[in-house]
């Protein structure tokens, strides 16, 4: 060697380094292992449904895919599914934009307290809120029937929460509305009012400005959040198991799921109608990206707030129906919930001994419940380490990795959107199966916090990545020439400063695991069933008081990890304008 | 402790009193802590020429097909500021960042004290946490989540020293850059420039061997250049590091270098210090960069005893020093650049030869006025006038180069080889 040595082999040691051969390698490998994650599933949806299976032979073939698209049953759950959805859709769409177009630009008394109120709706459990409001809706028994009743010359009904409409009405006191609600307000928040100042210099009444001005201004955001709405509605699973069954109305998930769970189970037409259900997730997802990637979300800005608008005489009238609108997506639920919890059986005010605490002795006392607890508590603490963990490396890929791998991290961190809840469980039940996995995996908790993982993935992926864009790479490099190492500068700099993004994306995760049951129905065993489903066991049991009981414990844990992010000063509530953590599952 | 690792320990840590406790304290036997004293003593005189000597050797950079720096080498001295003065695009930045370790070369060398820092065809790279560098990032790169002080220790508790050492330290760098007192604000909370002196005193805290500046004057307001300028260049001499500093500001780069490189499209035009850039420009290109030139052609119309006149056509003529004239009896064109210092103007034509012309336009810079003039034989030249003197847009003019008898001599001093002449 000349002149030139080189110092105690400084290169030779193994460095993580972002820019060297070594650095791509890494994200080469990581790439392919993320690529294998979330593709592998998917593959194996499309190789089960073209499975036939003759005289004890396994074979592969279309017979399957002809058999599932002349099934009636096929039909009518698609029919069904888009119906619903479409129905669900076109009420809550106009309603949550009056809604939040109230609660964002209007005098509304009390409207922080308001927006709050859909916060908490949106963190409700939708089983337990469907629950409250079978008490109240049941045709026979349903308290508000029979109030109606002494009034009404019917012998059943006036409403049946089991039926179509009845399942249109569960999904819009769910999430359907609160979620839009909780994305919207923000947005009509912070926009640019001096083009609504315009239009009501020209004479427009505020109605009149909210529909020609404010709505087509805020037209990208809506329809983003419609698109989501959209997604999160082919997700609905529990809904429809619940009020669907007594008067058989099946959806594409709830089809699946009788499918698997029939004594001689049906894979092929089960992924096949999967199949089918992607096709229209992946347009949608699709028209997602190509929204969220522009400028177009920038109508929020912080300049030019103007006065609110006042609603005069409008005021109390609006604050009334507003507030009605809250009572109805929380209280009533959570109320009637806990008010059939304590009741000894569901619905009957005039038995010997209506009022009781047995149902609660005997919940708390049953060690099922006791190994249910746990398993919800360790599926969503570990859900909340591995999604944020996952959400960060994802997102950071995306952001500062080479740049011909970031769009296939990019593309690939929406897959799992593709697959909604019930299909996503199959796909990977599927996955075990064909893997030869199902001993070692099946009914362990490892793979439920895969699949809400990979559930809650795209937007966690999205809200971190949004915020790392917003960091200057100049913050990052100037901790490396301070000698920091990759690793050290993500937890020194880039951590600290996307805080707010990854707590979100924690107590998303957390709540999304301890209520999930759609990603969970078919991966769940007497094991690792978590409280959730428990409930959901119970209702399809009948054992309507102690689903109640299990429904309020499980309302107090995501409620109560939302109010202590919140009391921590991270605002999960009004004030944090994060877009992303409202579509979660 | 290896001789690196205590070179590396801030100088405060390696006063030999100080060293001479932690030898006692550190081993058992006391020979061993005398001959710690000893390499403490060697270490604390390494300390003190810590500086070195960047050799930038054939480095070329590209981003796609875009070719950024080409084949470029440079020596950077010792102890000294070296400049990157170039327009936007020339590649100065992109060096730069090959030379923090931001970036690889995709050939050539660059070795700092004969220790290789990235080589393309050995395949070796020094990431920059290795490197012991200082960067003043154009953005200053604070960040947002600190305290000041916590952003000047941050360097020092990535190499683990001591915390005691680092809280001195910090007080001693927050003095040295006039923050005094302001170490527990929020760095967000100060002004452009007292987060540039941030910046400054983050990179200085490690004692690196080497300073980079990144356009570091850029944001700042036109008196608070003027003062940083001073107190880096005062700064640099004091504590004798080798700085180099990316600019597309002139003034920056004559005020503070000791050597410029002024770089065009990925190469180095001219390296000199700043007399040699600006008095005698190696390319046109350099002229037109470092000041604006007029050119003028035209034939020798007269030659004196210490002058000689241009003549542009009958009506146009100029005087200049003998220093630009070419050869004696040189027949045909010669080709001169004057700068707008060289050039004067009056109200009324003389005997001396002149060239007529229109004022177009007179803008104030305070201490003095910028003119355009038009003149008639079609070209246009800036010049500068005192205040005193306001000439009017429209306002015929008679423009004279150099005023004689007092720049004379200076001017003849002047040895010019090329037939372009007049590198003022």
């Amino acid at each position: 060697m000349s002149t030139t040595t080189i110092a105690n082999g400084e290169t030779d040691r193994p460095t993580w380094w972002p820019n060297s051969s070594r650095s791509t390698t890494l994200y080469l490998i990581a790439a392919i292992a993320f690529g294998v994650l979330v593709l592998v599933p998917l593959l194996m949806l499309v190789k089960a449904s073209f499975l036939v299976e003759a005289g004890g032979r396994v074979g592969y073939a279309l017979a399957g895919w002809r058999e599932a698209l002349a099934n009636p049953g096929v039909h009518s759950a698609l029919a069904n599914t888009f119906g619903l959805m479409i129905a669900a859709q076109a009420i809550s769409i106009p309603l949550a934009i009056l809604l939040s177009w109230l609660l964002g630009r209007t005098d509304l008394p009390a409207r922080h307290w308001l927006e709050f109120g859909f916060w908490v709706s949106f963190f409700l459990p939708s089983l337990a809120v469907v629950q409250g409001w079978v008490l109240m809706l049941d045709s026979k028994f349903g308290l508000l029937n029979e109030a109606l009743r002494t009034v009404l010359p019917v012998a059943d009904g006036p409403f049946n929460i089991y039926s179509w409409w009845g399942i249109v009405f569960a999904h819009l006191v769910t999430t359907t509305v609160s979620a839009k609600v909780m994305t919207m307000t923000p947005a009509f928040h912070g926009m640019d009012a001096r083009l609504e100042e315009a239009a009501r210099m020209a004479g427009d009444s505020p109605l009149k400005t909210l529909v020609r001005i404010v709505v087509p201004i805020l037209a990208p955001a809506i329809l983003v959040t419609s698109i989501m709405g959209v997604i999160r509605a082919l997700e609905s699973f529990e809904i429809e198991l619940v009020l669907g069954l007594p008067s058989g109305i099946q959806v594409y998930s709830t089809f699946i799921y009788n499918l698997v769970h029939k004594e001689t189970a049906d894979y092929t037409t089960a992924s096949a109608l999967g199949i089918l259900m992607i096709l229209p997730m992946l347009a949608l997802v699709a028209i997602t990206r190509r929204l969220m990637r522009g400028d177009r979300f920038t109508t929020i800005s912080g300049q030019a707030k103007s006065e609110l608008i006042a609603l005069g005489a409008w005021r109390w009238p609006a604050f009334a129906f507003v507030a009605l609108v809250v009572v109805m997506l929380t209280l009533i639920p959570v109320a009637f919930l806990c008010v059939s919890s304590i009741m000894s059986v569901f619905g009957y005010f005039n038995l010997d001994q209506t009022w009781t605490l047995d149902h609660w002795k005997a919940v708390l006392q049953d060690p099922v419940f006791f190994a249910s607890a746990r398993s919800t508590l360790v599926l969503a603490t570990a859900t909340l380490v591995v999604a944020t963990v996952f959400s960060t490396f994802a997102a950071y890929a995306i952001v500062r990795g080479p740049a011909r791998l970031r769009a296939v991290f990019d593309l690939l961190s929406w897959v799992p959107f593709t697959m909604p809840g019930v299909l996503f469980s199959f796909a990977i039940l599927w996955s075990l199966v064909e893997l030869g996995l199902m001993k070692t995996l099946y009914g362990s908790t490892a793979i439920l916090v895969l699949v809400v993982t990979l559930g809650t993935l795209t937007l966690g992926v999205q809200l971190v990545r949004t915020n790392f864009m917003q960091i200057g790479s100049e913050l990052e490099q100037a901790s490396w020439i301070s000698g920091a190492s990759w690793l050290r500068t993500v937890l020194k700099i880039l951590v600290p400063l996307s805080i707010r993004s990854l707590v979100v994306v924690a107590v998303m995760a957390f709540i999304s695991a301890a209520r999930n049951i759609s990603h969970l129905a078919l991966l769940v065993s007497s094991n690792n069933r978590p409280l959730a489903v428990l409930q959901l066991d119970y209702m399809m049991e009948g054992r309507y008081e102690e689903a109640a009981v299990i429904g309020i414990i499980v309302v107090a844990f995501t409620v109560g990890i939302a109010l202590l992010a919140r009391q921590m000063g991270f605002t999960v509530g009004p004030r944090a304008r994060a877009k992303a953590a409202v579509v979660a599952p | 402790m290896s001789a690196i690792e205590q070179i590396r320990v801030p100088v405060a840590q390696l006063r030999p009193d100080r060293a001479v406790e932690k030898g006692i304290s550190n081993d058992s036997g006391v020979r061993h802590a005398q001959t710690d004293i000893a390499g403490a003593l060697t270490a604390y005189k390494s300390s003190l020429r810590r500086s070195g000597m960047l050799s930038i050797r054939n480095v070329s950079k590209s981003y796609g097909s875009k070719l950024i720096l080409d084949a470029l080498s440079l020596e950077v001295p010792e102890g000294k500021i070296t400049t990157l003065l170039g327009p936007s695009g020339c590649g100065k930045t992109t060096l730069l960042r090959l030379i923090a370790g931001l970036d690889r070369p995709q050939q050539g060398e660059i070795a700092f004290n004969d220790r290789v820092w990235a080589s393309a065809e050995r395949r070796m790279f020094v990431p920059p946490q290795k490197r012991n560098i200082g960067l003043v990032f154009q953005s200053y790169a604070i960040w947002p989540h600190m305290k000041v002080s916590d952003q000047i220790a941050y360097p020092l508790r990535n190499r683990r020293v001591d915390p005691a050492a680092i809280d001195e330290k910090v007080d001693r760098l927050l003095r040295i850059v006039g923050l005094e007192g302001l170490g527990d604000r929020p760095a967000t909370a100060l002004s452009g420039g007292q987060q540039q002196r941030v910046a400054m005193a983050r990179a200085l805290a490690p004692d690196p061997t080497l300073l980079l500046l990144d356009e570091p004057f850029s944001n700042l307001d036109v008196s608070l250049r003027g003062q940083l300028r001073a107190e880096v260049r005062e700064l640099q001499r004091r504590l004798g590091i080798t700085v180099v500093l990316v600019t597309h500001d002139q003034l920056d780069a004559f005020t503070l270098s000791d050597q410029v490189a002024l770089m065009r499209e990925g190469h180095i035009e001219q390296l000199g210090t700043c007399e040699e850039i600006y008095e005698r420009p190696a390319s046109d290109f350099v002229r037109a960069f470092v000041g604006k030139s007029v050119r003028l052609t035209g034939a020798i119309a007269e030659q004196g005893a210490n002058s000689w006149v241009l003549s542009l056509t009958d009506s146009a003529r100029l005087r200049l020093p003998n220093a630009l004239l070419p050869a004696d009896n040189f027949q045909g064109n010669v080709t001169v650049w004057l700068r707008p210092e060289d050039l004067h103007i009056s109200r009324r034509s003389s005997d001396e030869p002149t060239m007529r012309g229109i004022v177009r336009d007179t803008i104030y810079l305070g201490e003095r006025y910028e003119c355009v003039v038009d003149l008639a034989i079609g070209e246009t030249v800036v010049l500068h006038t005192p205040r005193a003197i306001r000439p009017r847009t429209g306002e015929e003019v008679y423009v004279t180069a150099f005023e004689f008898s007092a720049q004379h001599a200076a001017a003849g001093e002047r040895d010019a080889k090329d037939v372009v002449l007049g590198e003022f």
